[in-house]
C-alpha cells in the first residue's frame, strides 16, 4: 500500500475506533442511564460531570448518543449484512449463468431498485409497524439489488477467465465454481460496496428514525435525538451536534477504510 | 559525420529504483538499429526515456544526443517540454505495440492523421488532406482516391490490427521525420501481416531516409530488418554489433544463450535427436580423419568398426521405432471426425466447419493458423468446454486436461499453489489401478486421503521442476515460466493421456519457453502423454510437434509431418503462411 494510502486507513481506522468505543459503551455500561430524566438537568450545558450536556428532559446527551450509537451500529451492520449476503447470492448466479435467469432476476430487481427507499421504507413501516427488527428487514431487502448488480458484473468478468475454465476442466460443479473459486477474488470489490453499504445504511436509519418511522422514544437514536434537538437548536446547540457529530465521524471513518482498500 | 542519435549512459529510474544502468548506444541518419531483449530488459524504457514519455515517477539520467534538421545537437533529456513537443513528431516518430490501443477511439482516422500537420505546420485544409491520402497509399492501404477518402471518414474500431498498425505508421512518417522509434509493432500481429508491415517499412525508411530503432524480443524480425543490434539484458546493454557478427560470432555468454534459445538448436523430437547425434558422429570422424594422417589406417577401420555399428544401430533403431508405430496406430488416443463447432445454440454459424483429425498415443499434434481460425474453438470442444458442436468426438481419455496461453490469468490469483494442486483430488475419486482390473479385482471408488494427496502434490511440484516450498505460495509470487509449470503441473495429477495445450508457451521469453518445452517432452516420455500443441509460431511447431494441421476459416487446410508441411507445403494458404515467417 502507498504511504498515502496507509495515512488514510490509519485515520479512518482512528475515527471509526472512536466512535466503537461509544458503541462498546452503549452495549455494556454507560455513564448514566440514558432514559433517566431530571428536571433539575434540564438542558444543562457540558460540563465535566456531563460533557456533552443534558437535553430537554435532563437525560444526559453522552449516554443517549453511546446508547445510539450502538443502535446505529447494530441496525447498519445487520442491513448491510443482509443486503450483502442476499446480494452476492444473487448477483453471482445470474452473473454466472446468464440467460434467462439472469434476465427474470435482473428484472426483479431493477423493480425493486426503482422503488425510491424511502417510499419503501414507508410502505414497511406501514404494513408491519415500526421497531428495530423491523427497520432491519427493511432496510435489508432495500439494500439487496445494489449488491446484486456489483456482484454480478464482477462475476460477468470472472467466469470467463481461462482459471474458471480451468476449474470446469478438472471437474469442478458450477456450484463449487461460483462459491469456492470465483467468490474469493471478489473479495476487494464486495469489501468496497460493504463500506460503502454500511455508511448508506447509517444514513438510512437515521432518516428513518428521523421521520419517527425507526426505533421509537424512549429508546435512544442517533436520527431520533436530532430530530427531537431541532427545536433547541440554538438553546442548546449540544444536543444536536453530539449525534450529530458521531454520525458524520462514523460515516467517514469507514469511507476512508474504504477508500484506501480500493 | 555527427550520429543521428547518441544515448550517453543513460539511466532511468523510478522513485529509488534504476531499472536500467549507463544505457549507451549511436544511430546514424537511415540507419536501421535492433534492441533486443527479454522482459524487463530495459528497451522499451529507454526508449522512453528518449521520447520523454516515460511513466509517472520516471527519471532519466544521462545525455540523449539529438542532430536536428538544421544541423543542431541538441540533448533531448535538458530541453523543456515545449521544445521537446516540437521535436516530437516532426523529428522523431513514435510507433507502439498495441494497435488496439494506440488510436483514438472517438476521433476518425482522418482526424488523427491530419493532427501531426496541423500542429506542427501551416498547410492549408486541401493540402492537408492531399498529403494525407498520398501517406495512406504509402503506407499500402489504399490505391485510388475514393477508397482514401472512405479511409479518412472510419474510425479504428472498423480497421484490423494490422490496418491500424499502418495507421500508426503513416501518422509517424506523415512529417519525415529523422527517425522512427518503433516498439514492438509487429508482436501482436499475425505473421503474414507482419510480413507486410515490415516491407512497408524497409521500404520507406530507403526512399526518405528515416532512420529506426526496432524495439523486438523477436530474433528473426531483428535480422530481417536491422542492420546493427544492441542486445539488452537486465537493464543493460551487453552487447552491440552487426546482425552479421551478432549472430555468427556473439562473444557475451547472455547473447549466446538468447541465440541458442532462438535458433531452436537443441533438438526435442526423437527422430531429430537421433539425426543430431548422427551429424555429431560424423563431425567427429571427420575432424579424426583430417588431424590424423598416419595413423589413419587403423583409425580407419576401427572407424569402419564403429560406422558398422552405428549403422546397425540406427537400423535398429529405425526397425524398432516401425513396431512401435505399428502397436501405436492402434491406439489412437482422439478421434474427431467431420466435426464443426457453434457458438450459437441454434447451431446456424459454424466457427470451425468439417475439421477432422487424430492424435496417437504418444503423438505431439500441432495445431497452427492466424487469429481467428478457429484453433482454440475447435480444441474447447475436443476438451468438452464446448459443448455445441456437430460430428464425432471420441476419446480414450475421460478428462482431457488443457494448459492455456496466458500464464497471469490460468491460475486462481486467491488460492495457494498446495491448493491448486490438490482440487482435481477433491473432486475425483481413486479408482481401481489396471494392472488389478486387469486381474478381475474391483475395488470400490474411494475419496484421496489427505497424505495421497500431499505425496502428489510433492511428486507434481517435483516432475515439473519446482521447488516443494513453492506450495505455500500464491500465483502472483510466482513468474510467467513458473505458472505455466504450475498449469501443467495441475494437467498431470488426474494422470488423463491427452493433454491440450492453448499456446502455452506464447506470453513467454525465449529462454523460458526453451525451459518450458523440454520439461513438456521429458513429461510426455514418462508418464506416455500425447498432446495437441497449438501455436502461432511455426518454428516451435516444426520442432516440437511430430504431425501438424493447419487451418484457416475454421477448416483444416493442410495436415501432415511437421517437418513436411513446414518445408514443403502443398496448400496454397499454408505456402503464403510457411513464406511469411522470418527465418534465422
Amino acid at each position: 500500500m502507498s504511504k498515502e494510502k496507509k495515512t488514510t486507513f490509519i485515520i479512518g481506522l482512528v475515527l471509526v475506533g472512536f466512535v466503537l468505543l461509544f458503541v462498546l459503551a452503549g452495549f455494556i455500561h454507560t455513564p448514566y442511564n440514558p432514559n433517566t430524566m431530571a428536571a433539575s438537568l434540564k438542558f444543562a450545558k457540558p460540563s465535566l460531570s456531563h460533557p456533552f450536556g443534558c437535553d430537554n428532559m435532563g437525560r444526559d446527551v453522552l449516554s443517549r448518543v453511546m446508547k445510539g450509537a450502538s443502535t446505529t451500529f447494530i441496525i447498519g451492520m445487520s442491513t448491510v449484512l443482509i443486503g450483502l449476503v442476499i446480494g452476492t447470492i444473487i448477483g453471482s448466479i445470474t452473473g454466472y449463468f446468464g440467460g434467462i435467469v439472469d434476465e427474470i432476476l435482473m428484472r426483479l430487481n431493477d423493480t425493486l431498485a426503482s422503488f425510491p427507499s424511502i417510499l419503501m421504507a414507508l410502505v414497511f413501516v406501514a404494513l408491519f409497524g415500526t421497531g428495530k427488527y423491523k427497520i432491519i428487514i427493511a432496510l435489508g431487502v432495500i439494500f439487496i439489488p445494489s449488491f446484486a448488480r456489483i456482484a454480478r458484473s464482477e462475476y460477468i468478468v470472472q467466469k470467463n477467465l481461462d482459471y474458471v475454465s480451468n476449474a470446469r476442466l478438472i471437474g469442478a460443479s458450477n456450484f463449487r465454481n461460483i462459491f469456492v473459486h470465483i467468490l474469493p477474488n471478489t473479495r476487494k470489490i464486495m469489501l468496497s460496496s460493504f463500506t460503502i453499504g454500511f455508511n448508506n445504511a447509517v444514513l438510512a436509519e437515521a432518516g428513518m428514525s428521523y421521520m419517527a418511522l425507526g426505533v421509537q422514544p424512549p429508546t435512544a437514536s442517533l436520527g431520533r435525538m436530532l430530530a427531537e434537538s431541532q427545536v433547541y437548536l440554538f438553546r442548546a446547540p449540544w444536543m444536536a451536534l453530539a449525534p450529530g457529530l458521531t454520525i458524520v465521524i462514523t460515516v467517514l471513518g469507514v469511507s476512508l477504510i474504504g477508500n484506501s482498500l480500493k | 559525420m555527427p550520429h543521428l542519435l547518441e544515448l550517453k549512459d543513460v539511466s532511468v529510474s523510478f522513485g529509488k529504483k534504476e531499472v536500467t544502468h549507463g544505457v549507451s548506444l549511436t544511430l546514424d541518419e537511415g540507419e536501421v538499429l535492433g534492441i533486443v531483449g527479454e522482459s524487463g530488459s530495459g528497451k522499451s524504457v529507454s526508449m522512453h526515456a528518449v521520447t520523454r514519455l516515460l511513466a509517472q515517477g520516471g527519471r532519466a539520467k544521462g545525455k540523449v544526443l539529438f542532430n536536428t534538421k538544421n544541423g543542431e545537437m541538441i540533448d533531448l533529456l535538458s530541453i523543456s517540454d515545449k521544445e521537446m513537443r516540437v521535436h516530437r513528431g516532426t523529428e522523431i516518430g513514435i510507433i507502439f505495440q498495441e494497435p488496439m490501443t494506440s488510436l483514438n477511439p472517438v476521433l476518425t482516422i482522418g482526424n488523427q492523421l491530419s493532427e501531426m500537420l496541423v500542429l506542427h505546420t501551416e498547410m492549408e485544409k486541401e493540402k492537408i488532406k492531399e498529403r494525407c491520402l498520398e501517406m495512406l497509399n504509402e503506407v499500402g492501404l489504399v490505391k485510388s482516391e475514393e477508397a482514401g477518402e472512405e479511409l479518412l471518414k472510419k474510425y479504428p474500431y472498423q480497421l484490423s490490427g494490422g490496418e491500424r498498425q499502418r495507421v500508426m505508421l503513416a501518422i509517424a512518417m506523415i512529417l519525415k521525420p529523422r527517425l522512427i522509434i518503433a516498439d514492438e509493432p509487429t508482436t501482436a500481429l499475425d505473421v503474414t501481416i507482419q510480413d507486410k508491415i515490415l516491407t512497408i517499412m524497409e521500404e520507406l525508411s530507403k526512399e526518405y531516409g528515416t532512420a529506426i530503432i526496432f524495439i523486438s524480443h523477436d530474433l528473426g524480425v531483428i535480422k530481417r530488418i536491422a542492420k546493427r543490434v544492441v542486445v539488452m539484458y537486465k537493464g543493460k546493454v551487453v552487447e552491440t554489433d552487426t546482425i552479421e557478427n551478432i549472430f555468427e560470432r556473439p562473444k557475451q555468454e547472455y547473447t549466446k544463450l538468447l541465440l541458442k534459445a532462438a535458433l531452436h538448436a537443441d533438438p526435442l523430437k526423437a527422430k531429430d535427436k537421433e539425426k543430431a547425434a548422427k551429424d555429431k558422429d560424423k563431425a567427429s570422424k571427420s575432424d579424426k580423419a583430417s588431424k590424423n594422417g598416419k595413423a589413419s589406417k587403423n583409425d580407419k577401420a576401427s572407424k569402419s568398426d564403429k560406422a558398422a555399428k552405428n549403422g546397425n544401430e540406427v537400423a535398429d533403431n529405425k526397425a524398432d521405432s516401425n513396431v512401435q508405430n505399428k502397436s501405436e496406430n492402434e491406439q489412437a488416443v482422439l478421434t474427431v471426425k467431420d466435426v464443426s463447432v457453434f457458438y450459437d445454440k441454434k447451431k446456424e454459424k459454424p466457427i470451425v466447419k468439417n475439421a477432422s483429425l487424430t492424435v496417437k498415443r504418444g503423438e505431439i499434434l500441432g495445431i497452427v493458423g492466424e487469429s481467428g481460425c478457429g484453433k482454440s474453438t475447435l480444441v474447447k470442444a475436443i476438451v468438452g468446454l464446448n459443448k455445441l458442436y456437430d460430428g464425432e468426438i471420441s476419446t480414450s481419455c475421460r478428462h482431457p486436461q488443457m494448459v492455456f496461453q496466458d500464464p497471469y490469468a490460468s491460475l486462481n490469483p486467491s488460492k495457494k499453489i498446495e491448493w491448486l494442486l490438490m482440487e482435481p483430488m477433491r473432486l475425483h475419486m481413486v479408482h481401481t489401478p489396471k494392472e488389478l482390473l486387469a486381474q478381475g479385482i474391483h475395488l470400490k471408488a474411494r475419496k484421496y486421503t489427505r497424505e495421497e494427496m500431499k505425496k502428489k502434490v510433492n511428486e507434481s511440484l517435483e516432475a515439473v521442476g519446482l521447488p516443494l516450498e513453492y506450495a505455500d505460495r500464491y500465483p502472483n509470487e510466482l513468474s510467467g515460466g513458473e505458472r505455466q509449470r504450475v498449469a501443467i503441473a495441475m494437467s498431470l495429477v488426474l494422470g488423463q493421456e491427452l493433454i491440450v495445450l492453448d499456446e502455452p508457451v506464447s506470453a513467454l521469453d525465449v529462454t523460458v519457453e526453451e525451459k518450458v518445452l523440454k520439461l513438456l517432452v521429458s513429461l510426455k516420455e514418462k508418464y506416455s502423454l500425447s498432446y495437441i500443441f497449438i501455436s502461432h509460431d511455426i518454428n516451435v511447431v516444426k520442432r516440437l510437434c511430430d504431425n501438424v494441421c493447419v487451418m484457416h476459416n475454421g477448416e483444416i487446410v493442410e495436415r501432415g509431418d511437421a517437418d513436411e508441411v513446414v518445408d514443403n507445403p502443398k496448400d496454397d494458404y499454408t505456402k503464403k503462411l510457411m513464406s511469411a515467417v522470418p527465418k534465422l
